[in-house]
Order: structure tokens, then C-alpha cells, then sequence
């Protein structure tokens, strides 16, 4: 079955983060595929590179990179909610002058089509928020 | 329709609103903040629904996080873990995360 995951909220101030990551593994496990992760709203601070949370602590940023490197799985970032909090691909950081590098290893940014898409095309869609 | 809760019954009436429409065939699965609704003593809207035909499941490493004890919840509670949560998922269509 294809699952497609919606996340609206911060990893550090909600738990939806876990809570996808989690049901992710399992789903994965199940051998179902997850067919997008579609980070929204204030979700798309799961994508940024510079993150860094004590050594202690699970490191939700690359977690998300790791998952995307092992299992294929498209993370998507929305382009409008990501610009407004700050977070510029690479073209539009170099051309308004931003940071170029804010992008997690990973991520791409992406417009709501891409989350529409993931919602007719999966069997399933779920969405994590606060 | 599988019904997602995340929020305690004290922060929202996402799970009042959710049991207000939540036919017979429809499941309920409290995660995160919300599996405090499942204690007996909560005077969550839950304790109104014994004998409902409305299936209610609580994840349980969210009732473990927190110190939600099987024991103290309501007796028609089921229980699942992520595994389980993911069963809910692929048996259930629509679903709807309720916040």
C-alpha cells in the first residue's frame, strides 16, 4: 500500500515529528511504501541543515536525511512555507541574496501540487500536526 | 473513516466534535496528548461512551511516555503499538487527523 505523510509542525515544540518518523519505520517494516513526506506550515523546520540539538538528544533533522538516504522516500518541502519562515532553496537564495546552504541533505522544495499529487496517487494519506 | 486524535479532551474538543459524528463503523485512535482521554477519572468525553459501537484504540508508547496505565483506563479501550497504528491505517479509508 502507498502511504503518503503530512507534517505541519515544528520537531522541537510538537511531537508530530515522532510521531511520523515513528509510524514511517513501522509502516516501512509492514512493507508498505511511503510514497511522500510532504513537510507544510511551520513542518518545514524539520528541514533545516543547521539544526543542532544537544548530542544526547535524537537529531530529527537528520533522521529525516538518513531516512531519505536509505529508503528513496521524497521529502518535500512547501516553497511558500518555507519562504516565509526564512528557509530559500539554493537558485532563490544565490539570486535575493539568502543563505544558499539552509537546505537539509534530503529535502526538496516544491510547490502544493507535489502534496495533492501525494494525496490522489497513495492509497492512504496522514497528517501529522500540533 | 479512522478518526486521529492528538490533543487531550482539555486542550480542544477535537475528540467531542470527532465522537459527535463517529458512526458505528468508524475508529477512533488516540495518540500523542490524547491518550489521557482514555483514563477512567478523566471526565474525557470517552466515559460517556461505554457500549458504543464506536472502537476507540490508545497507542501505547504515547500512554507509556506519559504514565498512562492500562490499568486506569476505560475497559473498552483497545490498545495498539505503531505496528498496529499502521493495521488501523491500511484497514481504515478516509482518515482524519483531527486537531
Amino acid at each position: 500500500m502507498k502511504i503518503s505523510i503530512q507534517i505541519n509542525a515544528s520537531p522541537y515544540q510538537h511531537q508530530a515529528a515522532d510521531s511520523a518518523w515513528h509510524f514511517i519505520q513501522a509502516a516501512l517494516v509492514a512493507g508498505h511504501q511511503i510514497y511522500r513526506v510532504f513537510f507544510y506550515h511551520d513542518g518545514i523546520y524539520n528541514a533545516l541543515r543547521d539544526s543542532r540539538p544537544p548530542g544526547d538528544e535524537r537529531d530529527i533533522v537528520k533522521r529525516w536525511s538518513a531516512l531519505q538516504a536509505e529508503h528513496g522516500i521524497d521529502l518535500v518541502v512547501c516553497v511558500s512555507s518555507a519562504q516565509r519562515r526564512g528557509l530559500l532553496e539554493q537558485s532563490v537564495a544565490r539570486k535575493v541574496g539568502g543563505y544558499e546552504a539552509a537546505l537539509a541533505d534530503g529535502f526538496r522544495i516544491a510547490g502544493l501540487g507535489l502534496l495533492m499529487e501525494a494525496i490522489i496517487d497513495a492509497d492512504r494519506h496522514i497528517c501529522f500536526g500540533s | 473513516m479512522l478518526y486521529i486524535i492528538n490533543k487531550s479532551h482539555t486542550d480542544n474538543l477535537a475528540l467531542s466534535k470527532c465522537l459527535q459524528t463517529a458512526s458505528a463503523t468508524d475508529v477512533v485512535l488516540l495518540i500523542e496528548h490524547a491518550v489521557y482521554a482514555a483514563l477512567e477519572l478523566s471526565q474525557s468525553p470517552l466515559t460517556a461512551m461505554a457500549g458504543s459501537a464506536v472502537t476507540v484504540y490508545a497507542l501505547s508508547p504515547d500512554m507509556q511516555a506519559r504514565g498512562v496505565q492500562q490499568a486506569a483506563c476505560l475497559d473498552f479501550i483497545q490498545y495498539v503499538d505503531y505496528a498496529g497504528f499502521v493495521e488501523l491505517v491500511a484497514a481504515n479509508q478516509p482518515i482524519r487527523s483531527c486537531f
